[in-house]
């Protein structure tokens, strides 16, 4: 067979894909939109949901100290939350004058910034925590004594400070072998790209 | 009843799947992979159909989305991408009209595709459909000169790939 570049473009032509049916196709579709509809619904109403129920729960009316407290851990959470929907939210997907070269760079500024909320942000969501427990704890813990109270407190900032660290580090690791190859090969194509 | 969105999309997907699909091997030559990315396509230009404008024609505006999504699918490679509830049975298709000498040749058609750079690659598949230059230019964002510069070189060096005694 000659190799030639009409050749070639009957040959790729030649490759079909099976027929399906269509009404179920887009029954999937639909299934699929609504699934994921369903997801992101879910995202958004969870957090006011935990607030909700802290501030339910928390006899936050009886003390400064734990309304204060409440603030701080809703305050984290709808913080936390942003950044989240910031680093998912894009609608370079739908764009039709949405260029190859601004899709690249808004993908490697939305996967750069996932990275920067898990080494960097996190440790501050963890930072206004452990502030909102102690000041809580220090409240409801006022009838132990001292060396009690010293303890847990302790207690509690270092094991809670222990475990957000290795969930940090867990996720920043899940990133390293996920998110940084698929940002440098972004970059690279990036640098291929000619001025036109 | 059908919304227009379903009579829409049924009509994009009749023109276009043939050219998705290559488009999908051409990027992720691993079958089921392949089918994984054809879906997500799928997903993102149903979605998204009600967002189109018609500000550009309609091949220019399903590739892009295609392409893009592609990149960022090679780019995660085995992570799990977004699944459609779709029926089952739909598989990509071997190849079944195409004779043995044709897979062969196919396979080194896929295979010189693969060796070229990103940008390479795409311009490759899109001029095997024999998508027009402007077309090309606006999937890729490079000038549509600089597409015609680019095309000889990847023609010449597609040739010789699979040819390499210039037989």
């Amino acid at each position: 067979m000659e190799n030639n570049f009409e050749d070639m473009q009957k040959l790729w032509q030649a490759q079909k894909p099976v027929e399906f049916d269509l009404t179920s196709l887009v029954a999937g579709l639909k299934k699929t939109e609504i699934k994921q509809r369903r997801e992101q619904l879910f995202m958004l109403i969870i957090t006011p949901l935990t607030i909700g129920f802290l501030f339910w729960s928390m006899p936050w009316r009886e003390n400064r100290g734990i309304e204060i407290s409440l603030y701080i851990i809703a305050f984290a959470m709808i913080w936390v939350l942003g950044m989240a929907i910031r680093s998912k939210v894009t609608n370079s997907d739908s764009s039709e004058r949405f260029s190859n070269e601004e899709y690249l760079k808004t993908q490697i500024a939305k996967l750069s910034y996932r990275y920067q909320i898990a080494k960097k942000y996190m440790y501050g969501y963890t930072f206004l925590l452990l502030l909102a427990l102690n000041i809580s704890y220090y409240i409801l813990l006022e009838p132990l004594s001292t060396i009690t109270r010293v303890g847990i407190h302790l207690a509690l900032t270092l094991s809670l400070t222990g475990f957000m660290h290795w969930q940090i580090r867990r996720k920043v690791k899940k990133y390293d072998l996920e998110l940084k190859p698929m940002i440098e090969q972004m970059k690279a194509m990036l640098d291929q790209k000619p001025e036109s | 009843m059908k919304q227009s969105k379903e009579i829409e999309f049924e009509r994009l997907y009749k023109s276009h799947k043939d050219k998705i699909f290559r488009l999908c091997l051409g990027f992720i030559k691993d079958r089921e992979l392949a089918n994984d990315l054809f879906q997500e396509i799928l997903i993102k230009l149903w979605k998204h159909l009600d967002s189109f404008r018609s500000e550009s024609d309609i091949s220019t505006w399903i590739y892009r989305v295609a392409y893009n999504t592609a990149i960022t699918f090679s780019a995660k490679e085995k992570k799990q991408p977004a699944k459609a509830d779709l029926p089952s049975g739909m598989d990509l298709a071997e190849p079944e009209n195409i004779s043995q000498e044709q897979e062969v040749q196919l396979q080194k058609l896929y295979e010189a595709i693969n060796s070229l750079a990103e940008t390479d690659r795409i311009i490759a598949m899109l001029l095997l459909e024999n998508t027009p230059y402007k077309t090309i230019a606006e999937v890729t964002g490079i000038s549509e000169n600089y597409v015609a510069v680019k095309v000889n070189r990847i023609k010449t060096s597609l040739t010789q790939m699979l040819n390499p005694d210039g037989k």
